[in-house]
């Protein structure tokens, strides 16, 4: 099932247990917050769908239900519908926490002038030769690069995973 | 069995950090297999854990090296599993032998990767 429907309450819980209360109180007007949240779930499921040809649920039902099993994933999911309007780095988002390697990361910004950022993913190790590039022009969109798993492997950069921040 | 030096990272050892860890020796170890300590499920698969169900973690560097471990084999090579322990306060991998090329790396990337937990500045979610 890709098609969001009734499930309100289940995305307001999830949000508020996961301390993003503010998207829905700050909103203007707050009562359009979670519909909102919804259409662009909805709009993620539509760009999976367009990307991969097959159904993946974003419907709060199975968001709660991967939450029980993965809440970290889902609070790093929630955190990203805060930050970007765009369902393809939305998608990037939801690529790599289920496990896709960020194999390269592209960001040009002119002032006043101009922003792109292309995330490439791949499937991880050596035989991840199919890969994925996601594409934004909003500079909104540089925050999620905030929850990106920095480190290095012998003195080697590596971005690895989408973590969730540690807000209060 | 398992020597045991614990390597402790002063960071909340919650999912997230529990599968940072993870990801990165699974890095490391391309064919790397998964158990739950506690009870003893296997996962072939990084994607197949529930990480908000696991507490304590082993990973083998891959299916023979589950095998061995598995049958109480002397002949376990030295690190060919890790033992990721996530609890509250801390983090801490236990391993045979901290001091090779493969576990400095190892270690060097998840502390870094932990870095961001570890100087946390404000308080954590649950």
């Amino acid at each position: 099932m890709s098609t969001i429907t009734e499930s309100p309450a289940i995305l307001e819980q999830l949000l508020r247990e996961n301390n993003l209360g503010w998207m829905i109180d700050m909103y203007a007007p707050s009562e359009r917050a979670v519909p909102f949240l919804l259409a662009q779930l909805d709009r993620l499921a539509t760009e999976f769908r367009r990307r991969f040809g097959r159904d993946e649920s974003f419907a709060p039902e199975d968001l709660r239900t991967e939450a029980d099993r993965n809440p970290h994933k889902i609070r790093a999911l929630l955190q990203a519908l805060g930050v970007s309007g765009s369902p393809e780095m939305l998608l990037m988002v939801w690529r790599i926490l289920h496990g896709l390697s960020i194999r390269e990361v592209k960001m040009n910004y002119q002032e006043l002038e101009a922003f792109t950022l292309t995330v490439t993913l791949a499937q991880p190790g050596d035989e991840g030769d199919e890969l994925e590039a996601y594409t934004t022009s909003d500079i909104n969109d540089a925050a999620l690069l905030r929850n990106f798993g920095i480190t290095t492997v012998d003195g080697h950069p590596l971005f690895d995973g989408f973590l969730p921040q540690r807000i209060k | 069995m398992i020597a045991g030096h614990d390597i402790v990272f002063p960071a909340a050892g919650d999912a997230a950090g529990l599968e940072a860890c993870a990801r990165i020796v699974a890095r490391k170890w391309r064919h790397a297999r998964f158990e739950d300590a506690e009870t003893g499920e296997k996962y072939f698969r990084l994607e197949d854990i529930p990480f908000g169900n696991v507490r304590d973690l082993l990973v083998y560097a891959n299916p023979e090296a589950e095998a061995a471990w598995d049958a109480d084999s002397p002949d376990s090579a030295e690190n060919s599993m890790l033992y990721l322990i996530a609890r509250p306060e801390d983090l801490t991998v236990v391993v045979d032998n901290p001091n090779t090329t493969e576990m400095h790396s190892i270690l060097g990337a998840i502390r870094g990767l932990l870095r961001p937990y570890i100087l946390r500045t404000c308080e954590s979610v649950a």
